[in-house]
Order: C-alpha cells, then sequence, then structure tokens
C-alpha cells in the first residue's frame, strides 16, 4: 500500500511502522495506517501518555497467538485494500480451527 | 462501521434487451408470480403464456447481467420449454461437490461425531454409493430446472440438453413452492394439497418423506444454505421449522397476524426472514427462536383487525442480500424496499424504489443482479453493486460470525455452551441487530 506523505501519523520513517508481538513471540511488522484500523490499537498508540506503546511503538499482546495475528494483520491489508472500492468485494477467508480466537482478538481489538 | 452511502440501484443495461425478448407480440401479459436464477448466476428462468395459450419457461442466459455496453453483453433466450399447466413455483439445483466439511467438527467437540450434523452427511452416510450406472437418471452433474405446475406436476429439465428430464407426479394440486437444496440435490415441494413432500433427485426422484399435518396449503418451502433446516409458511399466521435430518419441528414461530406467504435465510442460516400479508416482515433466530427486527411497510403500523385483513400492503416477497447487509422486500403498494441488516438497532429503510404490481424479487447467488417481476409480464433487472454495505468491506467479527454459524450446524444451540464471552455469544446469535 502507498503511504500518504502528508499523513500526520508518518511524520518520521520511524514512526511509519509498528510492532505487533503476539503471545508466543512472533512479532509483526506492519504500516501504522493500517494498524490503525482496529480502535484498540489506535486508542493504545495515541492515547494521552498513558500506555508505554506511545514511545515505543509496539504493541505485546500476552493473548493472541501468531498464527491468530497474522489472520488479523491480512485483514487490516484486506479492509485496506477494499474500502471505497467500486469492485466486487472477496470473501475474507478464516480457517475454521482458529475461528473463535479470532473472533475474540477482533472483538478485543474492535476491528 | 459501515458508511452509508445510498446510491440508488439502477436498471441495467441489459434489462432492455431482455424486454425485447420478453415483449414480442407472442407474450400474452402474465402475473409472473416467481422468477429464479441459477446458482452460477448465469440463468434466469421466467414464465410466460403465449398468444396459442401454451405455457412457457424462458430460460434467459447471460454470462455478465452487469455488463455495462449493451452490445457486448450477451444476453439470449437459450431454452423455451412448454407445460401442460400454469406454471407456479420455479427452481434451479445442480450438485456441488463439497470441498471440504471435515473441517466442520473440529470446533465443537470431536467426540460429538457420531450424530450426522448436517443433512449432507446423513445422505453420505446413507448412500454407499453415488454412482450413476445404478441410476437411471443421471442429476450429479448438469444444471436442472423445476418448475411445479397448477396439474400437480413437477416438471425437471436439463439446461444443458434441453430435455425433458423426469415429471414428478404425486402431489394432487397445485404445486405452489419448490425449493432444491443447495448441494446435494433434495428436492422439498409444497403444494395445495396441503402436503410437504421431499423428493431425492441423487436416488432417480425417490419421493422419501411427506408433512402432512396441516389442512390448510403451505405457500412456500425453503431449505437452509447448510440444508440443515427447512422453512414451512403458510396461512393462519404459519412458519415452522424443521430439523432435516430428524424431521422434528424445531420452532414454531409466532408473531404474524396474516398469510404468511414467503420466506428467506441468511447465508449462515442463523437468520430467517419471512414476509407475510400483515404488512410485515420478521426476522427470527433461527438459533433463539426470538424476534429480532421487524420491518414495517405501512406506516403507521395498521391495527391488527385491519392487519389480519385486506390492507393494501401485502408483502410477497423477501430476499436477503449476499453477506447478510441488506433485506430486499416487494409489497402490494407498489414499492420495493431495501432495509439494512447492519445497522444495530434500527429496522430503517434505506431506500425504496416503485415497481408497479410487483410480485417477486430474486437475486443472484453472487449478490451482483437482481431481478423483479410484476403483473404485466414484465421483469426488470436491477444492479445491487452500489447500495449501501457493499462499498466497505464488513468487520472481522462478521465473518467469524458467518463461519462459526455456518459450522455449527444442527448443532446450533450448542453456541451457547463454547467457551466464549457472554458479550460474544450474543453476537453469535445476532442479538447485536435486536431492537431493543
Amino acid at each position: 500500500m502507498t503511504t500518504n506523505a502528508n499523513d500526520l501519523h508518518c511524520e518520521t520513517p520511524k514512526n511509519m511502522y509498528v510492532k505487533l508481538i503476539s503471545s508466543d513471540g512472533h512479532e509483526f511488522y506492519i504500516k501504522r495506517d493500517l494498524a490503525l484500523t482496529s480502535q484498540t490499537i489506535r486508542a493504545m498508540l495515541s492515547g494521552p501518555g498513558q500506555y508505554a506503546e506511545n514511545e515505543t511503538n509496539a504493541i505485546h499482546f500476552r493473548c493472541i497467538s501468531s498464527q491468530v495475528l497474522a489472520r488479523i494483520c491480512s485483514y487490516f491489508a484486506y479492509k485496506a485494500r477494499y474500502s471505497n472500492s467500486t469492485i466486487e468485494i472477496p470473501e475474507f477467508p478464516i480457517a475454521p480451527e482458529h475461528a473463535l480466537e479470532i473472533l475474540m482478538a477482533a472483538n478485543f481489538l474492535d476491528c | 462501521m459501515f458508511n452509508q452511502i445510498i446510491d440508488q440501484p439502477e436498471l441495467l443495461p441489459t434489462n432492455q434487451l431482455l424486454q425485447k425478448h420478453l415483449n414480442s407480440s407472442v407474450y400474452l401479459t402474465n402475473n409472473v408470480w416467481k422468477v429464479a436464477f441459477s446458482p452460477c448466476s448465469k440463468y434466469l428462468a421466467i414464465p410466460k403464456q403465449d398468444i396459442y395459450g401454451e405455457n412457457c419457461v424462458l430460460v434467459v442466459k447471460c454470462s455478465n447481467w452487469n455488463a455495462k455496453d449493451i452490445h457486448t453483453a450477451d444476453l439470449s433466450v437459450c431454452q423455451r420449454f412448454t407445460c401442460t399447466s400454469g406454471i407456479w413455483s420455479l427452481a434451479f439445483g445442480q450438485r456441488k461437490t463439497e470441498e471440504s466439511h471435515s473441517h466442520q467438527s473440529t470446533l465443537l467437540d470431536p467426540n460429538n461425531l457420531l450424530l450426522p450434523k448436517t443433512r449432507r452427511e446423513l445422505l453420505n452416510r446413507r448412500r454407499s454409493s453415488l454412482s450413476v450406472v445404478n441410476r437411471r437418471h443421471d442429476f450429479t452433474k448438469d444444471l436442472f430446472l423445476a418448475a411445479g405446475l397448477a396439474d400437480g406436476k413437477i416438471n425437471i429439465w436439463n439446461i444443458d440438453t434441453g430435455e425433458l428430464t423426469l415429471i414428478l407426479k404425486d402431489h394432487q394440486s397445485t404445486v405452489c413452492g419448490l425449493d432444491f437444496t443447495s448441494c446435494t440435490m433434495q428436492l422439498a415441494t409444497c403444494s395445495h394439497d396441503t402436503t410437504i413432500k421431499l423428493w431425492d433427485l441423487l436416488d432417480d426422484g425417490n419421493m422419501y418423506k411427506t408433512l402432512n399435518e396441516w389442512t390448510h396449503v403451505i405457500n412456500a418451502v425453503k431449505w437452509s444454505p447448510d440444508e440443515t433446516l427447512l422453512c414451512a409458511v403458510g396461512p393462519y399466521e404459519l412458519v415452522i421449522l424443521y430439523d432435516t435430518v430428524t424431521w422434528e419441528e424445531l420452532h414454531k414461530f409466532e408473531g404474524h397476524l396474516h398469510s404468511v406467504v414467503d420466506c428467506a435465510f441468511s447465508s449462515d442460516s442463523a437468520l430467517l426472514a419471512t414476509a407475510s400479508y400483515d404488512t410485515q416482515v420478521i426476522l427470527w433466530s433461527t438459533i433463539t427462536g426470538e424476534i429480532l427486527k421487524t420491518f414495517a411497510h405501512k406506516i403507521p403500523m395498521p391495527l391488527k383487525i385491519y392487519a389480519g385483513g385486506d390492507n393494501g400492503a401485502f408483502v410477497r416477497s423477501v430476499v436477503i442480500t449476499k453477506y447478510n447487509h441488506n433485506i430486499i422486500t416487494a409489497c402490494d403498494d407498489n414499492k420495493i424496499r431495501w432495509f439494512s441488516l447492519a445497522l444495530n438497532d434500527k429496522s430503517r429503510m434505506i431506500y425504496e424504489r416503485t415497481e408497479t404490481n410487483v410480485l417477486c424479487v430474486a437475486m443472484t447467488v453472487d449478490g451482483h443482479t437482481m431481478a423483479v417481476s410484476n403483473r404485466n409480464g414484465e421483469v426488470h433487472l436491477l444492479s445491487t453493486l452500489s447500495t449501501a454495505g457493499t462499498c466497505h468491506p464488513p468487520p472481522l467479527k462478521y465473518f467469524c460470525r458467518l463461519l462459526i454459524n455456518t459450522s455449527l450446524g444442527t448443532k446450533r444451540k450448542e453456541a451457547f455452551s463454547l467457551s466464549l464471552s457472554q458479550h460474544l455469544i450474543k453476537y453469535l446469535a445476532y442479538q447485536d441487530i435486536k431492537t431493543k
């Protein structure tokens, strides 16, 4: 995805990516504006300084496993790709084994 | 989450081509009670009557109903089937091989594998071989069209070869409703002879069950998309859900005030919308059996005495769009209305369109196009691509809900025993859209 150079959140290259860490230690680097699809992550990253994540641009999720977090990152990309789309929006595939965990994580992340 | 973009659904350019075919002087203007799209979304079946008094079904083929340019669109009448009497109901059926249903059991306790969860599994166990060698007709590959006639017969044609493959004769009177299952070629038919009959076409059209507990006509039958439920609607406010494995009555829904004429399931089988002559469309939850929303077509709502009688706003037909964003209804006050399902808590109409004497609304399986038929023998094609909810991808929770509800199958009630928070269990049961 191309980054909008006028986006206030991407002032410096350091702030363009955020790191999401799963419970089993996998680190996912995704673009900040994709991560902000989730209202919870948006609150964590831009809150009034209460969260330590503000400074380090990294969020450690102790209850979300790596498979689930990987799928969530794919969803962020899917959503950004197909928002305001004129073409038909395809279905987002989810593996049934993870459906319950993804539902819980999506509920927590509000996305 | 959902931004409201209310672009008007428009008449498609291919609509003009369709009118040219339908308006030729060979045909009388008849009441087009039902039109049907095929599962591949390429064929549309329209019942017509020609000037010699012969009843026929036109099958129109178009590879892209939404084509922008009329000259490249290849809309044509590919088949014309004649019938011995008036056509009351139509449905397409095609056998689909299942991609992966072994995963269904991983969601819940694997020890519960003993009971078959869907009709598909039950049939797979019973039938030792689907070998075509043993059968007289081969229903496993092609696309078929079934039409229920006024004399009680059901004609089944093969669309690819154009031959009349089978005539099912058992009903004593008009077959007013028919539906095929999505994958296994089971046919449910309901009739003015007060029975519902179930036919297995993969077993040569064997009629294996008759449900005849009523003394009145059954207006319509529908299978749920996962084939675990059968909904039957009729006069005296009848709405019944059957479990298709055990054929027990799962729910008898009370709430309508007049004859119920049409029903539609959501894609995960968790929601059922029923349309009735009492000017309402009620959305029921198939998991909990309660009313989630009611959609009114006459505001203010008529008093019970009018709702139960002649109120001028009978709702004739209802469909739920893909991904369960909207409900589209056809009402006797000459309007087609779109209601949103995704907006929480509100039963608001988001769009309406005038169509005089509208009778039936049908949607393609891929959700791009809809066809509207009326009493003047016309069928119009509208595009549904740009209506509210289709410009933005749904939230991730939405997809999870669809998947979980589809996987639950007949063990729907066990949604309540899943290890989720109360809030999420309520979300699965669509309590978030319930009118408070």
